[in-house]
């Protein structure tokens, strides 16, 4: 204060007092805020993280999703769409003459029909003769 | 509560206690900073958002805090880059002269929360009458008994130079109080 008293006395004489009002409790409350703010940022963070994750599996779950129907679909489109007559024709124009038993029993066995009522029941769906199929296999 | 020195607060910083070191560290400096920066911005919400504002910046940053120079001097520095830009702020954002926010400020004086007497509000609006930073350089050396070498630090300025603003300035003051 001693450089004031020439220049500025009435400074130099005035007390020194804080006389800005202060709301109650203020500075045993700021360290807190201020730490929550310092928390918050980082929680801030860690949700944002967490949301992004969440919003990642939703998207990769509706992404798979799609995907399997798009397969699906595709793999569909793939399968012929004749009809039996269409096969029935296919079969006697171009196998005819060249009709193996061992084809037949090989397709039968590629069909894994290992039960004998099963066999019995495609024999009586087909209407094919029984003794005629065993006249031919033997 | 003990008070903690700067070197006790600054190793406790970088240890895994840091969040307690951080708590001792604004309760140590918090009425001094928050003084200095509602003598600058007047308001105490603005003051509390700057100085919110300062202590984050201290905690964000305490891991590039080089122990050569003094954290009473980097607190400082930080308070007031952050009061000087939380001003400039207000300015450019409603496009204000520097005597509007003068009025401003000044107008917040003659409110309820300033409680002095009638020579105590007059110095307060003779201070934001200053340029800026020396309102700065007057607050630190007349309200915080700042040595001059100290706010050399802080501001960057030479002692001479400091000196010289802060005669500038009581005398002004002193011409506005002794004027009516």
């Amino acid at each position: 204060m001693e450089e004031l008293k020439n220049i500025a006395p009435t400074l130099a004489n005035r007390a020194k007092k804080v006389h800005f009002d202060v709301p109650e409790d203020y500075f045993e409350l700021l360290p807190h805020q201020i730490q929550e703010r310092c928390g918050l940022k980082q929680n801030t963070k860690k949700q944002f993280f967490t949301l992004n994750k969440f919003r990642v599996s939703i998207f990769a779950g509706v992404g798979m999703l799609m995907a399997l129907f798009f397969v699906f679909s595709a793999q569909e489109q793939k399968t012929p769409n004749a009809t039996t007559e269409e096969i029935s024709l296919y079969i006697s124009q171009n196998m005819e003459e060249e009709f193996d038993e061992e084809l037949l029993i090989d397709a039968i066995s590629s069909k894994k029909i290992n039960s004998t009522s099963t066999m019995e029941d495609y024999l009586i769906e087909s209407e094919i003769d029984e003794e005629l199929l065993t006249e031919e296999l033997l | 509560m003990a008070e903690y020195s700067d070197n006790e607060l600054i190793e406790m910083l970088h240890s895994d206690n840091s969040s307690y070191g951080f708590n001792l560290l604004v309760r140590k400096y918090q009425k001094r900073i928050y003084n200095q920066v509602r003598r600058m911005v007047v308001d105490h919400d603005d003051a509390n958002d700057v100085v919110q504002n300062i202590f984050i910046k201290v905690w964000q940053n305490i891991d590039k805090f080089q122990a050569n120079s003094e954290l009473y001097t980097w607190i400082y520095r930080i308070c007031v880059n952050e009061s000087l830009t939380f001003l400039k702020r207000k300015k450019t954002k409603f496009f204000l002269p520097i005597v509007d926010i003068e009025k401003e400020l000044s107008g917040k004086l003659d409110s309820g929360s300033f409680t002095g007497d009638e020579i105590e509000r007059k110095l307060q609006k003779a201070l934001l009458k200053l340029p800026e930073k020396q309102r700065i350089v007057f607050n630190l050396r007349y309200y915080d008994e700042m040595l001059y070498e100290e706010m050399s630090k802080i501001l960057t300025t030479s002692v001479g130079a400091l000196k010289a603003s802060y005669h500038h300035a009581a005398k002004k003051i002193e011409e506005i109080l002794m004027g009516d």
